[in-house]
């Protein structure tokens, strides 16, 4: 398989004291899953922010399908739109994502940029608000929903453009467990659909569940180990060197006694 | 699970690579714009917060200090009337900026720019004689014959008078100094510290509190207007109808003043509950040093000296 996104050592920074993402290199083939994991502020949602050229890199290049993605070719009208159809981005929080009146009209907004005829895109704003159980909700302001309603809106109105590549910010943020097995089950059939799905997330639950290939980024904001989901949660050294796990208290009945997560491949009671 | 899947997402569009890149051109300047205004604005809050840490000579020093020059050499600035006075000040200023280690040219840029509208631009019109009486060093204006408006005498030459320039220009460097010495102690105190510092100087809480809660919030909605514009960005590259953009602008700005009402809430809740009966109990663990002593000595040395000149 080729690869449809390229990292080539990316550095950003907001400040030259405040690194968000240093020296990082990665490639994702088309069609793969793959997860960036790492711990809170090491630069999850600043890397995905660079992949969908909403920021640039300061040093190193991004390529889109051996485009690279500047300020100036996303400056190109064609390319723009172009690249935009084929990726799309669920941020981690919905309030943000969210801009148009209604829920129909948030679902409505990417198709009809995309040039699809009403009569498509409202068909296509209906098949995805019965899949994901968003229907009553469709003339409702979105500024009216709970945080699992504003997830599920925002995941539909990227799904509705039905973009090549998936790109996921905390999936698992806001949902109640039925919501997110249903997300994990439907990620699953669309990467065998052949899109793309590239996650961000500390949850290695999700990680255990879609076994994608992994990147963890370190508290330093550097990749730290590429690997598949077997060598990275297996590698426990890493895990709590990442911050990613770490030993916890808990009880057995009267007894009181701690240790690691136990409920990933290198389980261990 | 499969056969809820809408059939459009089980299959990939045909998406034609661009073959050229067709002529550059923004279909929506304003996302671009916004967001470019919000990144610097926060950048340079960044940029306050990293140079009030670096290690210079104000930065050593205790805020209260900073605080107690900041007040004493404004009313100075204010009430020297010589330029050459002004001068010694303004090169006083600049010499503390770069013992500081700040960006001078940075600084002063933003200083000049500041200085220009709210200092020159505003007096400008008081070096005129119609304003200011004297002799006139250049004309701008000739008008056939005097004239009567109202109460207002309109000479025939209107044009900059010797007096006049003088009193913009006196004006002008105080507006400059004010600012320098305003800037030079933002941008090595720490905020918090500031705040903390103007509590000893017995500045109400309420005050304080509104100040601490302005400065963080307006932090907290550059953010947001960040994020809302980063999502324009991604599924809007088409130029809409104007009505459809007004709509969604308007409904982002109906976003933001809910999101702000619902954190003033939240954070007013937060307040009660953590025993908030408005006094604000500020504690400022920092002990007055050597250092902060020397400079206050400094300080004061420089005042006498420029004013004895």
């Amino acid at each position: 398989m080729d690869d449809i996104l390229k990292l080539d050592n990316v550095t950003y920074h907001y400040t030259p004291k405040h690194i968000a993402i240093s020296d990082v290199s990665f490639s994702v083939k088309q069609g793969e899953i793959f997860a960036i994991i790492g711990s809170n502020g090491c630069g999850k949602t600043t890397l995905l922010h660079l992949i969908s050229g909403l920021l640039f890199p300061y040093s190193g290049s991004i390529s889109f399908k051996n485009q690279a993605i500047t300020e100036q070719t996303l400056k190109s009208a064609s390319f723009n739109k172009y690249f935009r159809e084929s990726l799309g981005y669920v941020f981690q929080n919905p309030d943000s994502q969210l801009f148009c009146p209604t829920v129909l009209d948030e679902l409505l907004f990417g198709p009809l940029q995309m040039g699809k005829d009403k009569q498509t895109a409202l068909d296509r704003a209906n098949a995805i608000m019965e899949m994901l159980n968003i229907d009553c909700l469709k003339d409702r302001p979105t500024y009216m929903l709970s945080g699992g309603e504003k997830k599920r809106v925002a995941i539909g109105s990227v799904l509705t453009m039905n973009p090549d590549v998936l790109l996921i910010d905390e999936p698992m943020g806001a949902l109640d467990p039925k919501t997110r097995s249903f997300l994990i089950e439907l990620l699953i059939h669309l990467n065998k659909a052949g899109k793309t799905i590239i996650i961000a997330t500390h949850h290695l639950e999700l990680v255990d569940h879609l076994q994608p290939r992994v990147a963890v980024l370190s508290e330093h904001h550097k990749i730290e180990k590429i690997g598949t989901t077997q060598e990275i949660l297996s590698d426990i050294e890493l895990l709590v060197r990442t911050n990613l796990i770490s030993e916890h208290w808990h009880k057995h009945g009267d007894k009181v006694h701690k240790h690691l997560p136990s409920n990933f491949l290198f389980h261990k009671h | 699970m499969k056969d809820q899947i809408p059939s459009f997402l089980l299959v990939s569009e045909t998406r034609p690579l661009p073959l050229k890149h067709q002529r550059i051109r923004q279909q929506l300047p304003f996302i671009d714009r916004t967001l470019r205004k919000v990144s610097l604005f926060i950048k340079t809050g960044y940029l306050q917060s990293e140079t009030s840490s670096s290690k210079g000579l104000l930065q050593k020093i205790d805020a209260r200090i900073k605080i107690l020059f900041l007040v004493c050499f404004i009313i100075q600035i204010n009430i020297l009337q010589q330029i050459p006075a002004q001068l010694y000040i303004a090169g006083f200023l600049l010499s503390l900026c770069i013992l500081s280690c700040l960006k001078v040219i940075d600084i002063y840029n933003k200083i000049l720019i500041l200085s220009f509208f709210f200092g020159f631009l505003v007096l400008a019109p008081a070096s005129l004689n119609v304003v200011t009486n004297g002799k006139i060093i250049l004309t701008i204006f000739h008008f056939q014959e005097t004239k009567q408006f109202w109460i207002y005498h309109i000479p025939a030459d209107i044009g900059i008078t010797k007096e006049g320039a003088l009193v913009v220009a006196k004006l002008y460097v105080k507006v400059v100094n004010s600012l320098t010495l305003t800037f030079l102690i933002l941008y090595t105190t720490p905020f918090n510290e500031i705040i903390k510092a103007l509590k000893v100087f017995k500045i109400p809480d309420m005050f304080l509190l509104i100040i601490t809660m302005t400065y963080k919030f307006i932090f907290i909605l550059a953010h947001t207007v960040q994020e809302t514009y980063f999502a324009l960005k991604l599924r809007w590259w088409k130029k809409v109808k104007n009505s459809e953009a007004d709509k969604i602008i308007a409904g982002r700005i109906v976003y933001i003043f809910r999101k702000s009402w619902n954190r003033y809430e939240e954070v007013y809740g937060a307040m009660i509950a953590r025993g908030f009966s408005g006094h604000v109990n500020f504690c400022y663990l920092r002990k007055i040093r050597t250092t902060d002593i020397c400079f206050l000595a400094l300080f004061l040395i420089a005042n006498l000296v420029i004013y004895l000149i």
